[in-house]
């Protein structure tokens, strides 16, 4: 990771360097050379608390999780409207065959009582539903109940030894 | 590391120096600045906050109302009064929505001229006529009535502004005259006038619950809010006991008979002995309900419920019961019947003025014998006799579910027991009045056993799934008879229809129990020529399930009896109830022993 990679960069002057820190130049050079202005710094990266470095990697996630998520969340929103659209449909479909039911029900009872009112004064053939023209058939007898078949004699014990224990 | 040169070391040293002395640039009022951006940014915050409060607590009712009258719609009412159905389930009455159609021309978007041809094929008028309406007025024009449900979907399917649909109710009776005198009509404003409708209007009229339900923007439901119970939960349906196939079979016997003798009017009762249920109720004439505009007033009362008459020979069987039970004579006694009589001043004949000599009881309704009811009569306690009558409800109403019933006419007290002419002539029916309900009432009493049951005609209301919800609160049965007492007045009116005046009932194969009836009735005080024709009969014989009871006014002809007119229409309603309710034959040989009809060509 970026933060905890140490950076070879030598800043121009360190922000705040401690003069016992400071190196010294070697004997070699002394009295030679003047002492060099520009120190090493510290190039240590600092150690971020956890919750910092979680939040950097939620951030460094959060948006491909947020377009995942729309794009899967979608087709459910899709699915959901279309299926409300659907069910209202259907509805509707049920409302008029229930309308349609009720219309034909009434119809139908206003020609019976259509049919009936012209059969009164032109029969046309049909009879009214009466004694004479009902059939009552008479109950059978009830059989004699059959007698129990004679238990054969003797179950005859099947003398063969069992075989498997 | 390479030595820099001096030139280089200078200039090292003078950036050095430089930077050294360079302070910070230093942006003048920065702060406030800075103070300025987060006061606009938090004033924003806090407006926000401000504006989300008023929202959610000062603003929420109004934009809730106008969020839902956007979003959310009742259900439409599914009926305004609950339907009609017979014992088997066929459709008396029903309710169905009809439209109005208002035209409110200042809010039309399209020319008046194309909306009148929009609506011209639906409304089967010429565009030419619409386009004269809307030129009529500003708004509120009617221009539709009674409009179907397809054909007020296919106005709201055309989309135009400046049209309003309204909703309102027609009662529908697909049996038109065949039950209106029971079930009764509704006026313009959905009151029940007349019948069950009339009668039972707060078990009919139901108190649907507003359901509020989503809709999109077409208006087309959604399921969000929708109600998870079955919608047709609450649609009730008013049952009555009436069989519209014994209906119609008393109906056709009755018209068929009027005509033959040019009566007046006439009604025809079936009722179940048990529990009082009417299986049919027909009065002629009746009124088609759907045009009862146009119907004379008088048939919106049914009249063998709301009008009086002297029921005469039908009521001896009730009379030898009083008798009977009050200890006065035994089924086997002996009176003699001379033909005439006198009583109080007063000469009473047989109806065929001829004496019948010594006559058991059962000969004495064989032969439907005045003098001898007046002797048998005699026999009971006057004092006895007023109160018994009133004990089984004369001069009183039976308590039915039907409406406008009247309570019968009879003699006080006194007047009964001062002049001894009015138990004489009540002995045989005369001197007192009842509806024929009453009649059909006291007739299943004696059929019953001995008791008195109320009749009625409404069942209950039923869900939709067949389960009884509500019932009448009817007047109990209670018992004006013995046992002993009903069967042995049963076994004699089985011998008036084996022997006597009722034989024009006997029906081959079956027993019943009947007994005729033919009155004077009674105008301004005194007896006309006039007559009303009865009879009543109780089936099976051996043990009664209905009661029977037809009665026909002012039958025309010298031939016109109770025997003659009444008698042939509740043998045919009884062949009907033998073949609806499959009634077995008694007597199975008399069947095989029947010629054979040729055959029909």
């Amino acid at each position: 990771m970026a933060t905890t990679r140490r950076s070879n960069v030598i800043p121009v002057r360190p922000k705040k360097v401690a003069p016992s820190a400071r190196p010294h130049p070697s004997p070699k050079h002394r009295g030679a050379r003047p002492a060099p202005l520009l120190d090493r710094l510290d190039t240590r990266s600092p150690q971020f608390p956890n919750w910092l470095i979680l939040l950097m990697v939620f951030r460094k996630l959060s948006a491909p999780i947020l377009i995942m998520s729309v794009l899967g969340i979608l087709p459910l929103y899709a699915w959901r409207v279309n299926t409300q659209q659907s069910w209202g449909n259907q509805y509707t479909q049920l409302e008029k065959l229930q309308r349609d039911q009720r219309h034909w029900i009434t119809r139908n009872e206003e020609r019976k009582y259509q049919i009936s009112e012209n059969l009164e004064s032109n029969p046309a053939g049909f009879v009214p539903k009466s004694s004479q023209t009902t059939v009552f058939f008479e109950p059978a007898p009830a059989r004699p109940a059959q007698p129990a078949s004679p238990q054969r004699a003797g179950i005859t014990a099947i003398d063969v030894a069992p075989i498997g224990y | 590391m390479p030595i820099p040169s001096p030139p280089l070391q200078d200039r090292r040293a003078t950036i050095k120096a430089r930077l050294q002395t360079k302070q910070p640039h230093r942006v003048p009022n920065q702060r406030l600045r800075l103070f300025l951006v987060w006061l606009v940014l938090f004033g924003g915050i806090l407006g926000l906050l401000a504006r989300l409060v008023y929202l959610q607590m000062s603003a929420a009712p109004f934009f809730r109302t106008k969020a839902q009258q956007q979003q959310l719609g009742s259900l439409p009412e599914r009926t305004f009064r609950y339907p009609i159905v017979d014992s088997q389930g066929n459709l008396l009455a029903r309710d169905e929505p009809v439209f109005r159609l208002f035209a409110h021309p200042f809010l039309f978007q399209k020319s008046p001229e194309d909306i009148a041809n929009a609506l011209a094929p639906v409304l089967k008028r010429s565009p030419q006529s619409l386009t004269e309406l809307f030129k009529t007025g500003e708004s509120g024009i009617p221009i539709g009535y009674r409009l179907s449900e397809t054909d007020a979907e296919k106005i709201n399917d055309l989309y135009v502004d400046g049209l309003e649909i309204t909703r309102e109710w027609q009662r529908i009776y697909p049996q038109s005259e065949l039950t209106s005198g029971l079930v009764g009509y509704v006026n313009t404003e959905n009151q029940g006038q007349s019948g069950i409708e009339y009668s039972q209007q707060p078990l009919l009229k139901g108190s649907p619950i507003p359901l509020l339900v989503a809709r999109d923007g077409r208006g087309q439901l959604l399921p969000d809010r929708f109600p998870l119970e079955p919608l047709n939960a609450n649609d009730l349906t008013l049952k009555l006991t009436l069989d519209t196939r014994l209906q119609r079979s008393a109906r056709q016997a009755l018209h068929k008979k009027m005509a033959e003798y040019r009566a007046k009017r006439g009604t025809v009762i079936v009722m179940d002995v048990e529990d009082g249920s009417l299986k049919a109720l027909a009065s002629e004439p009746s009124f088609n309900p759907q045009r009862y505009f146009e119907a004379n007033t008088e048939l919106f009362k049914n009249w063998a419920i709301s009008d009086l008459y002297e029921p005469g020979s039908t009521f001896k069987p009730i009379n030898i019961a009083i008798a009977l039970e009050s200890d006065a004579i035994k089924a086997d006694s002996v009176f003699h019947d001379s033909g005439q009589i006198t009583i109080g001043g007063w000469p009473i004949n047989n109806a065929d003025n001829s004496g019948h000599g010594n006559l058991s009881v059962t000969g004495i309704l064989e032969y439907s014998s005045n003098v001898g009811m007046v002797h048998v009569m005699q026999r009971v306690n006057r004092s006895a006799y007023y109160n018994f009558l009133k004990k089984i409800g004369i001069g009183q109403i039976t308590g039915t579910d039907l409406p406008f019933e009247t309570p019968g006419q009879f003699k006080d007290k006194q007047q009964f027991l001062d002049y001894p002419i009015e138990a004489a002539t009540a002995a045989f029916g005369q001197g007192f009045s009842v509806t024929p309900l009453q009649m059909a009432q006291l007739h299943g009493a004696i059929a019953n056993g001995g008791k008195l049951v109320t009749p009625h005609v409404v069942d209950g209301l039923y869900n939709p799934v067949g389960k009884k919800t509500k019932g009448l609160n009817l007047i109990q049965p209670r018992r004006i008879f013995s046992q002993e007492t009903a069967d042995q007045v049963r076994t004699m009116m089985g011998s008036v229809v084996q022997n006597g005046t009722g034989k024009p009932a006997k029906i081959p194969g079956y027993r019943l129990g009947g007994k005729t009836g033919t009155a004077q009735k009674a105008d301004s005080g005194t007896y006309s020529n006039a007559r009303i024709t009865s009879f009543v009969a109780s089936f099976p014989l051996e043990s009664p399930k209905y009661v029977v009871l037809a009665v026909v006014d002012e039958p025309q002809g010298n031939n016109a009896y109770g025997s003659t007119v009444a008698a042939p229409v509740v043998k045919s309603v009884l062949e009907t109830l033998i073949s609806v309710e499959g009634i077995p034959p008694s007597h199975p040989a008399e069947l095989k022993a029947k010629p054979k009809t040729t055959p029909r060509s």
